[in-house]
C-alpha cells in the first residue's frame, strides 16, 4: 500500500521539530486530563473493593478486566489473571490471552469481574 | 450509501504578522512584515500582513527588496517559540469543535467534522463558527476551505477562500470539475515547478486537461506520484483526519541556510559536523535509528542553479554522529562540484527502534550509546552549547549562531 496514496498530507506535512514535540506533549497532557476526568482519583472505598476482588482473582483463579491508565495518558483495558509475587515490589503480572503483562500497580484506575 | 465526510481546512491569515498585531494592537492596520536579521542571509520575509501584501511585498523576498516596495513597512523580528504556543492555542480551540484534528503545519489545520451538523450546523456555518471563536480568543483572522475529503478542502482553501470576503469555500464533488479544472496546472496541490514544465511540455496547461489524461499514462510515467497527482486533479483523496497519527515520525532532519557562501571544504565539513550531531541528538530524543542517510545541498549561484541530493544505506541502523560523519563526508566529497556552496542539509530515514541493537564483535556499540546518552543528558540540562566540539570555535561554525534559535529564526 502507497503511503503517498493513502496519506498524502501526513507525507508533505511541515512541521517543525520543537512545534512537534509541542504537539506532542500537549495532546498527552490532553488524555490525561480527559481520562482523570472520566475516572476521577480513587478513593479509599474504592482502592478496597480493587483490592479485595484482585485478592480473590489471585486465590480462586478467575479472570478479571483491569483499566489502566498509562503515563502518556492513554487508557488500556487488558483480562486477565493477576499473580501478585511481592506486593511491595508496587508490580503485578496478568496472565493473559497473549501473553504475560507487568502492570504497575500505581497506573490501575479499575478492576473489576467481567 | 456512507455519509458523506465534512473536512474543514482552516488557514491563519498571514500567521507570523497576526500574531505579532495580536500581540501589539498599535500594529493593527499598518504594514507589518515578519523578517529575519536584514544583515545575515535570513533577513528575507516570512510573513507580511495584508496592508504591507498590498504594496507588492511576498514571502521569501528579501528584507531590502521589502523596504524599497514599501517604506513605511514595519519591520519585526520573528518569535517563533509564541508562533508555536499560538498554534497549539489554536489547535485546542478546534479541538473544541472535534477530536478529529491534524496540525498539517503551524498555521494550517485540518478538522474532519463529519457527523457534527446537528451540534455546529451546515458547513459553512461551522467554518463562521470557527473563524469567529479563533478571532475572539487569539485575535487572528482565519480562513477555511470546507470539501469532502481533505485535497478538496486544501484545494477549496488555497484557490477559493483567499479571494472570498468571507473567508470560507465549499467544494464537493459536484462543483470541483466546474470550478477546478479551468485553472493552470501548476495551481494543483502538489504540482511544483518541475513537474509544472514536465506538464507544460506535454500540453497540459490546465488542471482539467490532467484530469482527462488517463490514470494508467500517469501512473506509468510518474509512478505513484503521477497516480496522485491524477486523483488530485479529479478531487479524489483518500487521506483520513486522524489526531493520533501525525507525531509518529518517518525521518529526522536537520538543513541549515548559510549565512554566506561556503568554499571551503573545512568550513563545510564543520557545519556538517554539526547538522549530524543533531541530527543524530533529535534521532535519539525519539528513541530511533536510522538505517539510511541522506545529503543535500544547494550551490550559490541562482543563475546556474547547482547542487545535489544523495542518499546511502548505512552499514547497520545508527544514531551516531560518529559513525554517520564519515560517510557524509565521503559522499559530499564524491558529488560536490567544488562550487561555493549556500544551504546543507542531512537526513535520517528508515528509522528503528533504537533499544533494539545488533551487536557486533568488532566495537563496543553499548559504549558508544551510553557515551551518546551521557551527552544529550548534558545537553539537555545545560543548553546546546554546553559540550560541543573544537570546530565549532573555527570560522565556519554554526552552533553558538544558531543556539536557542528555532527553524533558524529567533526563539
Amino acid at each position: 500500500m502507497s503511503k503517498k496514496k493513502y496519506d498524502q498530507f501526513n507525507c508533505s506535512r511541515i512541521i517543525l521539530p520543537e512545534h512537534r514535540e509541542s504537539l506532542k506533549a500537549w495532546r498527552e497532557t490532553r488524555c490525561r486530563e480527559e481520562s482523570s476526568s472520566l475516572y476521577g482519583e480513587l478513593d479509599e472505598q474504592q482502592k478496597e473493593e480493587f483490592d479485595y476482588l484482585l485478592h480473590q482473582s489471585v486465590q480462586e483463579g478467575f479472570p478479571v478486566n483491569i483499566i489502566i491508565r498509562k503515563k502518556e495518558g492513554n487508557l488500556v483495558s487488558l483480562n486477565g489473571i493477576p499473580q501478585v509475587k511481592c506486593p511491595q515490589s508496587g508490580k503485578l503480572k496478568l496472565i493473559t490471552k497473549n501473553g504475560t503483562e507487568v502492570l504497575f500497580v500505581e497506573e490501575i484506575i479499575k478492576i473489576e469481574r467481567p | 450509501m456512507p455519509r458523506e465526510k465534512t473536512i474543514l481546512l482552516v488557514d491563519m491569515e498571514s500567521f507570523y504578522a497576526s500574531v505579532e498585531t495580536a500581540r501589539n494592537t498599535s500594529l493593527r492596520g499598518k504594514p507589518v512584515v515578519v523578517c529575519g536579521d536584514p544583515q545575515l542571509r535570513r533577513g528575507i520575509i516570512l510573513a507580511a500582513s495584508k496592508e504591507a501584501k498590498a504594496y507588492g511585498i511576498k514571502t521569501g523576498m528579501p528584507a531590502g527588496e521589502a523596504k524599497n516596495l514599501c517604506p513605511p513597512a514595519i519591520f519585526v523580528r520573528p518569535h517563533m517559540k509564541l508562533y508555536i504556543e499560538v498554534s497549539i492555542t489554536i489547535t485546542g480551540l478546534l479541538s473544541q469543535f472535534t477530536d478529529r484534528v491534524f496540525a498539517y503545519s503551524i498555521d494550517e489545520q485540518f478538522l474532519d467534522m463529519s457527523g457534527c451538523e446537528k451540534l455546529f450546523g451546515s458547513p459553512q456555518e461551522m467554518a463562521a463558527s470557527i473563524k469567529e471563536k479563533i478571532w475572539q480568543e487569539t485575535g487572528i483572522r482565519a480562513r477555511v476551505g470546507i470539501g469532502q475529503n481533505p485535497l478538496q478542502a486544501k484545494m477549496a482553501c488555497d484557490r477559493f477562500a483567499k479571494k472570498k470576503s468571507s473567508g470560507i469555500f465549499k467544494l464537493s464533488h459536484e462543483n470541483y470539475p466546474h470550478l477546478v479544472w479551468p485553472l493552470p496546472v501548476k495551481d494543483l496541490f502538489g504540482v511544483g515547478g518541475r513537474m509544472e514544465h514536465n506538464f507544460q511540455r506535454m500540453g497540459i496547461r490546465t488542471i482539467g486537461h490532467l484530469a482527462l489524461l488517463p490514470r494508467e499514462k500517469l501512473k506509468r510515467r510518474w509512478g505513484i506520484n503521477g497516480e496522485v497527482l491524477w486523483l488530485n486533479a479529479n478531487g479524489l483523496d483518500y487521506s483520513v483526519v486522524d489526531a493520533m497519527a501525525p507525531e509518529e515520525q518517518k525521518s529526522v532532519g536537520h538543513s541549515m541556510t548559510l549565512p554566506r557562501d561556503y568554499a571551503d571544504f573545512e568550513e563545510i565539513k564543520t557545519v556538517l559536523l554539526e547538522l549530524t550531531e543533531e541530527v543524530c541528538r533529535r534521532a535519539r530524543a525519539i528513541d530511533k535509528t536510522g538505517r539510511v542517510v541522506h545529503l543535500y545541498c544547494q550551490g550559490a549561484d541562482f543563475t546556474y542553479p547547482a547542487g545535489f541530493a544523495h542518499q546511502k544505506k548505512l552499514p547497520a541502523p545508527t544514531a551516531s554522529a560518529i559513525d554517520i560523519y564519515p560517510i557524509l563526508c565521503a559522499m559530499f566529497q564524491t558529488y560536490w562540484n567544488f562550487k561555493p556552496i549556500r544551504k546543507i542539509g542531512v537526513e535520517l530515514s528508515k528509522l528503528e527502534n533504537r533499544k533494539c541493537i545488533q551487536l557486533s564483535l568488532l566495537e563496543d556499540r553499548e559504549r558508544k550509546m551510553a557515551l551518546d546518552d551521557a551527552a544529550d543528558l548534558i545537553k539537555k540540562r545545560f543548553g546546546s552549547t554546553s559540550l560541543f566540539r573544537l570546530s565549532s570555535l573555527t570560522s565556519g561554525g554554526q552552533l553558538f549562531q544558531r543556539s536557542n534559535k528555532i527553524g533558524g529564526h529567533e526563539a
